[in-house]
C-alpha cells in the first residue's frame, strides 16, 4: 500500500529523511523515533504535502504529491490543532467531508457515523473552542474518518490525551487496523504504542533503523544478550540451577533477599522451552516472568546506543 | 473522480518502481461507504461556501452591509429631489454636482465609488482578512491539503468566496437602485438614453471586489493573524490613496484637470479610475480660491488602460503572492 524507495528529503542543508527504503502494508504500524528522527517529513512525504528530493514515494501505486487521487483514499490526522475555535465540532468534520467529496443525506450519515465512532456525539454540536484536548484530538480523527479512507494516518494521535481518551483512542486505531486499513501512527512515546501494535517502523536522525515485529527485531540484535526476568521466592536456586545451562551467559540477583533473577541468554528460544521442564522438575515456585528485551523500550535503545 | 468498487480499488494497485508488487488490500468490507465521490471541481465551492458562511454568521457582517447601502441611500434620496424639480435643473442641483458625462451612470457612479471607499473596504477586512490567515494561525492547511483538493482549488475558492460576499454587497443594492431609477425617469427615456447602463452598472460593481477579494488574499496569506493582515492592508489603502493624492496637489496644483492619472495611482484610486471608465462619467472637484471663492472643476476619466491595467496588476499581484504562501508545511531552510 506504501512504498517508499530510497526516498530522501532535505530542507536546505538540513536532512528530514535519508535514503528510506520500506513498505507498509495492511494493519496499525507504528512509526517510532525520538523528536527530529524524521518521522513528520516520512508522514509528509506519504499524504503528499511534500516531494522527496531523492528516491520515490507511492501510495496506492500514485505518487501522494498533490495527487486529489491518492488524497481521496487517505485520512491525515496532524499533531498540531488545525480547527477553528468558532466552529462546533459537527460543522468542522461536515466540512472536511464536502471536501472530500461527499454531498447530502450521505454526507449527514457518514459525519454522524464518524462522530460517534469517535465517541463526541453528545459534544458535536458544541464550539470546538471549548473542547478539551482529548475532544480536539477525537474530533481530528472523526474528520479524518469521515469518507472511510484505505489508508489513515495519524501524526501523535495520544498527544496530550488524559489516560481513559488514550485507551479509548488507542482501542479505536487497533480496531480500525485489524479492519484491514492501512493505519500509520507515529509517536516517540514506545509505551503508548507498545499498547496499539507490535508492527513497527523505527527512524533516529532521518535514516530508517528497523522495520518489523519488535520481537523479530528483537532476536535479530545479536550484539545483546536476550534478557529474562523471573521472579520467584527460590531466586538464589533457580540461578545456581540456570547457570548449569551452557546456552545461558549469566544470572543476576536483585539483592541479598533477592526475590528475582534476571537472566542473560543467547539462544532465547531454547531456553523458553526448557524452562518449563526444569521448573517442574526442581519443584520452583514461579511468581512472574517476563522478558525487559521483548518490549519497544528495549530495541529502540539496542538500535540507536541509548 | 469518482468512487471505484472494491473489487476495482484492489486491483488499482500498480507495481512499486522496483518491480515488487505493492501490497494490496483485497478486503474492503471495512468501508462503511463505497458511493461517488464528487469530482474535484466541486471542491473550490465546498471552500468558497464555507467564507460565504461564515462572513453570513457574523452580526458585523449585516451591520456593514446594511451600512454599505448609505451611498445608494443617498442617491436614492438625490434621484427623489431631482424627480421634484423642473426637467433640465438637475444639473443645478448641488446634490448632484458631483460628476460629468452620462447622466444616469453619474448616480451609481456617486454610488458605487462611496460605497467601495469606506464600507466596502471595511467588509472587506471583516471578511478577508482572516480567510488565509486564520487557516495559518490553525494550521488548518495541514487539514486541507490533506484532502483531494490542489493549492489552486483552494486559492480559487478562498477567492470565490471573498469575491461572492463583496459582490453580494455591491451589485445588490446597485441592481435595486437601478430598478428604482428605471421607475422613477422610465417616461423621460432612462432606457433610451443609456440602453447599455445595466451592463456597465454589473461591471463596475464588480470592479471593487476583484480587487479587494484579491490583495486581501495577498495580504491574508502572508500573515498568521487577521488583524495584522488587516491592518497591512488598510496602511497600504490609505498610505497609497493619501500619497497619490498628494502628489497630484503638489504636481498639478495650477491645473488640476491635467494630472487626472496622478490622482488615480492607489488603491482606491485604481479602482474609482476603473469604475468611472465602465461607466463614462468624470467627477468634479471643488477649488477654494481665496478671491473667487469654491469653484468646481471638472475632471474627464483618466487613461483607462493604466488605470484598467493598475486595478488588474494589484488584483494579480495579490493572488500570485496568496499562492505563493500557500503550503501546508513551514519549510526549514537549512
Amino acid at each position: 500500500m506504501i512504498v517508499f524507495e530510497r526516498a530522501s528529503r532535505w530542507y536546505g542543508q538540513v536532512i528530514g529523511v535519508n535514503d528510506v527504503t520500506c513498505h507498509i502494508g495492511a494493519g496499525l504500524t507504528a512509526l517510532l523515533g525520538p523528536n527530529g528522527a524524521g518521522k513528520s517529513t516520512l508522514l509528509k512525504l506519504l499524504t503528499g504535502q511534500i516531494r522527496p528530493t531523492a528516491g520515490t514515494v507511492r501510495v496506492f501505486g500514485m505518487a501522494p504529491f498533490a495527487n486529489p487521487a491518492v488524497l481521496a483514499r487517505l485520512g491525515y490526522c496532524p499533531d498540531s490543532e488545525a480547527l477553528y475555535d468558532d466552529q462546533t465540532g459537527e460543522e468542522f468534520v461536515t466540512l472536511m467531508a464536502s471536501l472530500s467529496g461527499l454531498v447530502g443525506q450521505e454526507r449527514s450519515r457518514r459525519v454522524a457515523a464518524s462522530i460517534e465512532r469517535v465517541g463526541m456525539t453528545p459534544h458535536s454540536r458544541r464550539k470546538i473552542g471549548g473542547y478539551s484536548k482529548g475532544m480536539r484530538q477525537r474530533i481530528k480523527i472523526a474528520q479524518a474518518l469521515v469518507h472511510e479512507p484505505d489508508l489513515l494516518v495519524l501524526d501523535e494521535p495520544l498527544n496530550g490525551l488524559d489516560p481513559v481518551a488514550r485507551h479509548e483512542v488507542s482501542e479505536l486505531l487497533r480496531h480500525l487496523g485489524d479492519e484491514g486499513r492501512c493505519v500509520v501512527v507515529s509517536s516517540h512515546i514506545l509505551h503508548e504504542v507498545e499498547t496499539m501494535t507490535r508492527n513497527i517502523v523505527l527512524m533516529y536522525r532521518g535514516r530508517l533503523m528497523a522495520q518489523g515485529d519488535v520481537t523479530a527485531i528483537r532476536a535479530l540484535i545479536d550484539r545483546h544478550p536476550h534478557r529474562i526476568m523471573i521472579e520467584t521466592p527460590d531466586a538464589r536456586r533457580l540461578a545456581r540451577r540456570l547457570l548449569e545451562l551452557p546456552y545461558v551467559l549469566s544470572a543476576r540477583l536483585d539483592g541479598i533477599e533477592a526475590s528475582s533473577v534476571e537472566v542473560e541468554t543467547r539462544a532465547p528460544e531454547t531456553f523458553y522451552s526448557e524452562f518449563p521442564a526444569i521448573v517442574m522438575e526442581d519443584n520452583f515456585r514461579i511468581r512472574a516472568f517476563h522478558s525487559p528485551d521483548n518490549t519497544l523500550e528495549a530495541v529502540f535503545a539496542y538500535l540507536v546506543g541509548a | 473522480m469518482t468512487g471505484a468498487s472494491p473489487s476495482e480499488r484492489s486491483q488499482a494497485a500498480s507495481p512499486s518502481p522496483a518491480g515488487a508488487v505493492v501490497s494490496h488490500v483485497a478486503d474492503l468490507t471495512y468501508r462503511g461507504y463505497d458511493g461517488p465521490l464528487y469530482a474535484r471541481s466541486f471542491r473550490w465551492r465546498v471552500v468558497a461556501l464555507s467564507i460565504l458562511r461564515s462572513a453570513l454568521r457574523k452580526p458585523a457582517f449585516w451591520l456593514l452591509a446594511a451600512a454599505s447601502t448609505i451611498p445608494h441611500l443617498f442617491v436614492v434620496f438625490q434621484v427623489f429631489m431631482s424627480s421634484l424639480m423642473p426637467a433640465g435643473a438637475s444639473r443645478e442641483n448641488p446634490f448632484l454636482g458631483s460628476g460629468v458625462g452620462s447622466k444616469y451612470a453619474l448616480y451609481f457612479h456617486q454610488a458605487i465609488t462611496s460605497q467601495s471607499f469606506f464600507w466596502l473596504f471595511l467588509l472587506a477586512l471583516l471578511v478577508g482578512a482572516g480567510s488565509i490567515a486564520a487557516d495559518n494561525r490553525a494550521n488548518a492547511l495541514l487539514v486541507y491539503l490533506s484532502k483531494p483538493l490542489t493549492k489552486t482549488d483552494y486559492l480559487v475558492g478562498k477567492w470565490a468566496g471573498l469575491f461572492a460576499t463583496l459582490a453580494l454587497v455591491t451589485v445588490g443594492p446597485a441592481l435595486l437602485l437601478y430598478v428604482y431609477c428605471l421607475f422613477t425617469f422610465q417616461s423621460e427615456g432612462f432606457l433610451r438614453e443609456e440602453p447599455l447602463l445595466i451592463v456597465r452598472l454589473l461591471g463596475a460593481a464588480l470592479v471593487p471586489p476583484i480587487v479587494h477579494a484579491s490583495l486581501l488574499l495577498g495580504f491574508s496569506a502572508w500573515n498568521r493573524s487577521p488583524a495584522v493582515a488587516g491592518a497591512c492592508y488598510a496602511g497600504v489603502y490609505f498610505v497609497s490613496f493619501v500619497a497619490a493624492m498628494t502628489a497630484w496637489g503638489v504636481l498639478h496644483r495650477g491645473d488640476f484637470a491635467k494630472g487626472v492619472l496622478v490622482r488615480h495611482l492607489s488603491v482606491a484610486g485604481a479602482i474609482d479610475g476603473t469604475v468611472q471608465n465602465i461607466l463614462g462619467v468624470g467627477i468634479r472637484v471643488m477649488k477654494w480660491q481665496r478671491r473667487q471663492g469654491p469653484t468646481w472643476i471638472e475632471l474627464q476619466p483618466p487613461d483607462f488602460a493604466v488605470v484598467l491595467l493598475l486595478a488588474l496588476g494589484l488584483a494579480v499581484a495579490g493572488v500570485v503572492a496568496a499562492r505563493l504562501r500557500i503550503r501546508a508545511v513551514e519549510v526549514v531552510r537549512g
